[in-house]
């Protein structure tokens, strides 16, 4: 089956000024730097990574928000970064987003109804306004809001429903890929959970595929089937969530499962014995070879000269670490 | 447990005054921190956790007001005078909060923000607070902390700023630190660093903590007795071990099944709560959880007292022993 969305050796570097007014020197900060992966039709894919991996910056390529500064996004076998904008606008239609801040993206001034129909006014303007309402009550009621509440505003709904008017908004186009950036972030963990299984329908019902970026694996752990984790702008490990949470195979992978606090104080105490993590370094200036060797506490001479390529082993998923075969992972789950 | 409390909170209230009537966010709240002791306070936006802790230290917003007892020492931290209270903040009791970022001051480098902490509190000749200064970098474990005092805020990541913040509130050995949301607006292995910060703090030292938090996973590594709110009330209040091995209050249960788990690889399913946290203008009579609670019945309708349920576990529900 030919993939949804394809995404190869992507690159997005940023120039920064880094001198100062007498020695003035731009430094590139590889926000992305050479990522690839596939998303299936229906598929459902979980992008992890602490602050400055790049996947918010990931998420804007996709859309067409960003310009790779090479790589190419293929959206159905066409090339998205390459569009003209009169066709690329066509094409977000199949494209949508939700964001982090439920409340910051919904315009305050617009009542509900208001909202979820903007993009079918935008996309449609011929739309008959008795369609649009139709249109509209029915995702409502998908989502989990009563039509009824057509005339409200933003303000008069709590978070968790604001992030349900987002959706709505999202998906009244029909699109085929949803890209969920931190959708649940800032929600209390009663609402979370909420949200989460209400994606999870929708993705089953409209046969959706989506995209969920977290800043940890927690939560991407029940909605995506593929898991993509990276770090300063390069995937470290990507694939099935089963083999993913079990049997991790990259050492940042491991860290990033072990970080996770767990609702179990034994677990917890136990973890205090374990080593520490170290800080990120600068992405203005990652290390050489394996930009994760400054932290891992496997690194070798090798680990400096060469940069580990993604590579499959014995199972589905695929791992850039030399050492990846010889590593014992140890996580706190296989007590 | 016959530690001396070094904080006693009783019938504590915090309301506020607004436009749209009078909005109780804490309601006749009880609770005690021993010397060493950490206490999480644990609940979702809305449950009156944050303001809590912003009563004790008198850091209420204009309209807000707390009413009750809050006894440090001997005295009533509420009915302090504003030249007392400053006494006791920064000296006594110590807070950080959720944004390292915008707690320390951009425009000051990181040595004149931590000396000015002794100046205030402590006759220290500028040498000998300096080296106190030091010596607190590096005991959250700063590398080469001599240079970064020379430094400012937005040279250091969130985790340092946080570990400064941290050490700027340690350098008086206070007794009591606040900690609102520490690690919540940080990445999960940065987390960890603040964790066992904390954890090396209170093995090390006396100092009590009191810890605020939604996190359950940061409390089950940190604290040792926990209380859950739930719309200003306190719903169950317990040892650690308690509350997360045996929970009573459909709550507490609802909360822990609701965290998505990594202890168990092959669940993946989350059970959410049912409905929209509580309105606070508007909560309906009785149990502030009932709405939204799978074991509510027609007891539920009054609001259920406070009963004792095992050694120093409290709740607040009618089906007392008889939960599920």
């Amino acid at each position: 089956m030919q993939p949804l969305l394809k995404v190869q050796d992507l690159h997005v570097h940023y120039p920064i000024n880094t001198g100062d007014w007498l020695h003035p020197q731009t430094t590139a900060l590889k926000a992305l730097d050479g990522v690839s992966f596939e998303v299936a039709p229906g598929e459902s894919l979980g992008i992890v990574g602490e602050s400055g991996c790049g996947k918010s910056t990931l998420a804007r390529a996709i859309l067409g928000l960003q310009s790779p500064t090479r790589g190419r996004v293929l959206w159905r076998g066409e090339v998205l970064n390459e569009m003209e904008p009169a066709y690329l606008r066509e094409k977000r239609k199949e494209l949508q987003i939700i964001f982090q801040d439920p409340v910051a993206s919904l315009n305050p001034r617009m009542n509900i109804g208001e909202i979820i129909a903007e993009p079918l006014r935008n996309f449609y303007p011929r739309m008959a306004a008795v369609q649009i309402e139709e249109r509209v009550k029915g995702m409502m009621q998908l989502v989990g809001l009563l039509p009824s509440q057509l005339n409200r505003f933003p303000h008069e709904f709590s978070g968790g429903q604001c992030q349900r008017v987002g959706i709505a908004r999202a998906l009244i186009l029909n699109p085929r890929l949803v890209v969920c950036d931190e959708p649940v972030s800032s929600l209390d963990v009663s609402i979370q959970a909420q949200i989460v299984n209400l994606l999870k329908d929708l993705q089953k019902k409209l046969s959706l595929s989506l995209i969920f970026i977290a800043h940890d694996l927690s939560v991407v752990k029940s909605i995506s089937e593929r898991v993509m984790v990276m770090y300063l702008g390069k995937v470290m490990e990507l694939g099935p969530r089963e083999e993913i949470y079990t049997q991790p195979r990259h050492p940042y992978t491991s860290d990033l499962m072990r970080a996770v606090p767990v609702p179990n104080p034994k677990i917890e105490r136990s973890k205090m014995d374990l080593s520490s993590y170290g800080d990120t370094p600068s992405p203005l200036g990652p290390p050489s070879g394996c930009v994760f060797r400054t932290r891992c506490k496997w690194a070798r001479e090798r680990c400096a000269a060469d940069v580990p390529a993604l590579r499959r082993l014995d199972g589905q998923a695929q791992v850039a670490c030399h050492f990846a075969e010889e590593l014992d992972l140890q996580i706190h789950s296989q007590k | 447990m016959s530690k001396q409390n070094i904080l006693e909170v009783e019938q504590l209230e915090v309301i506020f005054k607004t436009r749209d009537g009078i909005v109780q966010a804490v309601n006749s709240l009880d609770f005690s921190i021993a010397a060493g002791e950490t206490l999480a306070i644990v609940g979702e936006s809305g449950s009156g956790k944050s303001q809590t802790a912003l009563a004790i230290m008198q850091l209420l917003a204009k309209n807000g007001e707390a009413k009750g007892m809050v006894r440090f020492g001997s005295k009533n931290l509420l009915e302090m005078t504003a030249t007392e209270i400053n006494e006791i903040r920064g000296e006594h009791i110590a807070m950080i909060f959720q944004d390292p970022t915008s707690s320390l001051n951009p425009y000051m480098t990181i040595e004149k923000q931590m000396l000015e902490v002794l100046e205030r509190h402590r006759k220290m000749s500028r040498k000998e607070a300096k080296e106190r200064v030091l010596e607190m970098l590096s005991l959250v474990d700063i590398p080469d902390p001599e240079r970064r005092l020379r430094q400012y805020p937005h040279e250091y990541s969130g985790g340092m700023q946080q570990r400064v913040l941290i050490a700027m509130g340690l350098l008086c050995q206070p007794d009591l630190l606040i900690a609102d949301e520490p690690t919540t607006a940080l990445d999960v292995t940065v987390q960890d660093q603040i964790k066992r910060l904390m954890r090396e703090l209170k093995e090390k030292s006396n100092t009590s903590i009191l810890l605020i938090t939604h996190d359950l996973g940061v409390v089950a590594g940190l604290a040792d007795k926990v209380m859950v709110m739930y719309a200003g009330r306190m719903m169950e209040y317990a040892p650690v071990d308690e509350i997360f091995y045996r929970p009573r209050h459909p709550y507490t249960q609802a909360l822990l099944k609701a965290v998505p788990r990594l202890d168990q690889p092959g669940d993946y399913d989350l059970h959410p709560i049912p409905g929209n946290p509580p309105n606070l203008s508007n909560l309906p009579a009785g149990c502030p959880f009932r709405g939204r609670c799978s074991q509510a019945y027609d007891a539920c309708i009054q609001m259920p007292e406070v009963t004792e349920v095992g050694e120093g576990h409290q709740l607040r529900c009618h089906l007392g022993e008889s939960v599920e």
